[in-house]
């Protein structure tokens, strides 16, 4: 029986067989076929129709062919490991991707940050991190993803047998969020813009014969407006955000993942450099503690540190939010 | 009603046949033949198998012993027969006593008077 369908169909079954199988499983095939023919049709040629209804009664090849190399209801990742492997991915993904954009976020600082603080500088500066995010997204997936694909081959098991004694206790019910918390966030927030855009020179000390001296220089700073501005909106809304759901959510922790890198990018803009301090400020203070380098640092840095405590104060925040809103499976 | 009845008994049937299948294969195979014909003689007696099970599970129950091929050329077409080894034969007694078992524990239990 030679029929170019028949052909066709044949081929596209035994192809992806393991060698020594394909010729077998060829001649068994075709002469099913041919059987199939012959009892539909008797002696009589078989028809263009006769091929299509036997080839179609066998089903789609790739079936055949998955029932034939024994890789029916195999998978990647299977049932037994797929909820543990979802579970990781939830974890894992938010951290690399939030970690990666706080890494680029440093990498910007340290080669001295974007060109400027215009609209397109600040736009460089938070396409940075959110293009790492992306990249580390991606990077943590392929990896986990690998690592349960090696589990799932090995049939690794995980001590499903004493599943008694590993229990988790259960949750201690303090996911509530206390009202005052996002107020009081919302309160900083503001009073923060307010301080860094309206009043910057209230920072700063007395001295001797200078009279009151900023820390900051004045007219830098206010050129800062916008991401200080982006900043303050996106910490209100966030904590906004936080009141109104009133618990740790999955919701929550996903804003506070899209918000932070942002809000760190814009505080990295606005702080990155020592342009901020006033210069006055640091040589009156160089003058006080004369040899001491170590008291001469902190103020001539203390932009960066500032910094530095803002970064560690967001990720921390985006960590507990998923750790809470995981912990109450939210 | 009649419709969702129907659903049921169409969705109960691959599940039992799924079981016996390979009973039915190792019995009709103390005689050799060769799976077109097992295919008929199945349908035939109420039990119908689809070629794209039966074939696959023909070689599977080859490699795991219980079964052994050889091609016939003498025929007009070559064809592939199968026949149950001695181990198939074993496999088949202890599967069939766990059949008669199972078969005895359903109709006491589709028997027994409701209490």
């Amino acid at each position: 029986m030679n029929h170019e369908l028949i052909d066709r169909y044949i081929y596209a079954v035994t192809r992806r067989l393991p060698p020594k199988l394909r010729a077998d499983v060829e001649q068994e095939l075709r002469s099913l076929i041919s059987d199939m023919l012959e009892a539909r049709c008797g002696a009589a040629p078989p028809g263009e129709k006769d091929v299509r209804a036997a080839l179609t009664e066998l089903g789609a090849p790739d079936k055949l062919a998955a029932k034939y190399s024994g890789d029916e209801g195999k998978a990647l990742i299977g049932g037994e490991y797929f909820r543990m492997y979802k579970f990781v991915l939830k974890l894992v993904l938010p951290i690399a991707a939030g970690g990666v954009a706080f890494a680029s976020v440093l990498s910007l600082l340290l080669n001295g940050g974007p060109e400027s603080h215009t609209l397109a500088g600040i736009a460089a500066a938070v396409l940075e991190p959110v293009g790492g995010a992306f990249a580390g997204l991606i990077q943590a997936f392929a990896a986990v993803t690998f690592i349960f694909a090696v589990l799932e081959r090995k049939k690794v098991d995980f001590g499903g047998g004493n599943f008694l004694d590993t229990l988790p206790p259960m949750p201690v019910r303090d996911e509530r969020v206390k009202p005052w918390e996002p107020i009081a966030g919302m309160a900083l927030c503001a009073a923060m813009a307010l301080l860094f855009l309206a009043f910057p020179q209230i920072m700063g000390g007395w001295l001797d014969g200078a009279g009151w001296i900023p820390a900051l220089d004045v007219t830098v700073m206010r050129g800062f407006w916008l991401p200080i501005a982006l900043w303050a909106v996106l910490g209100i809304g966030k904590e906004a955000l936080r009141l109104a759901e009133g618990r740790y959510t999955k919701r929550l922790a996903v804003a506070a993942s899209v918000a932070n890198p942002v809000i760190a990018a814009c505080a990295a803009v606005a702080f990155r450099s020592g342009r901020i301090m006033n210069p006055l400020f640091l040589a009156r203070m160089g003058e006080i503690f004369g040899e001491e380098a170590l008291f001469n640092t902190l103020f001539a840095k203390g932009h960066l540190i500032f910094l530095g405590i803002v970064m560690f104060a967001l990720v921390l925040e985006v960590v507990t939010f998923w750790v809470k809103a995981r912990k109450y499976n939210r | 009603m009649d419709k969702e009845l129907g659903e049921i008994v169409s969705g109960f049937l691959p599940e039992l046949r799924r079981g016996t299948v390979l009973l039915c294969v190792l019995a009709k195979l103390r005689r050799p033949a060769y799976g077109y014909q097992l295919i008929t003689d199945l349908a035939d007696t109420g039990m119908p198998v689809e070629a794209n099970t039966l074939y696959p599970l023909l070689r599977r129950l080859e490699a795991q012993g219980l079964l052994e091929s050889s091609w016939n050329t003498e025929g007009a077409k070559p064809r592939k027969y199968y026949a149950a080894t001695a181990f198939g034969l074993e496999a088949l007694s202890a599967l069939k006593s766990q059949w008669q078992t199972a078969a005895q524990n359903m109709s006491n239990i589709l028997e027994e008077e409701p209490s």
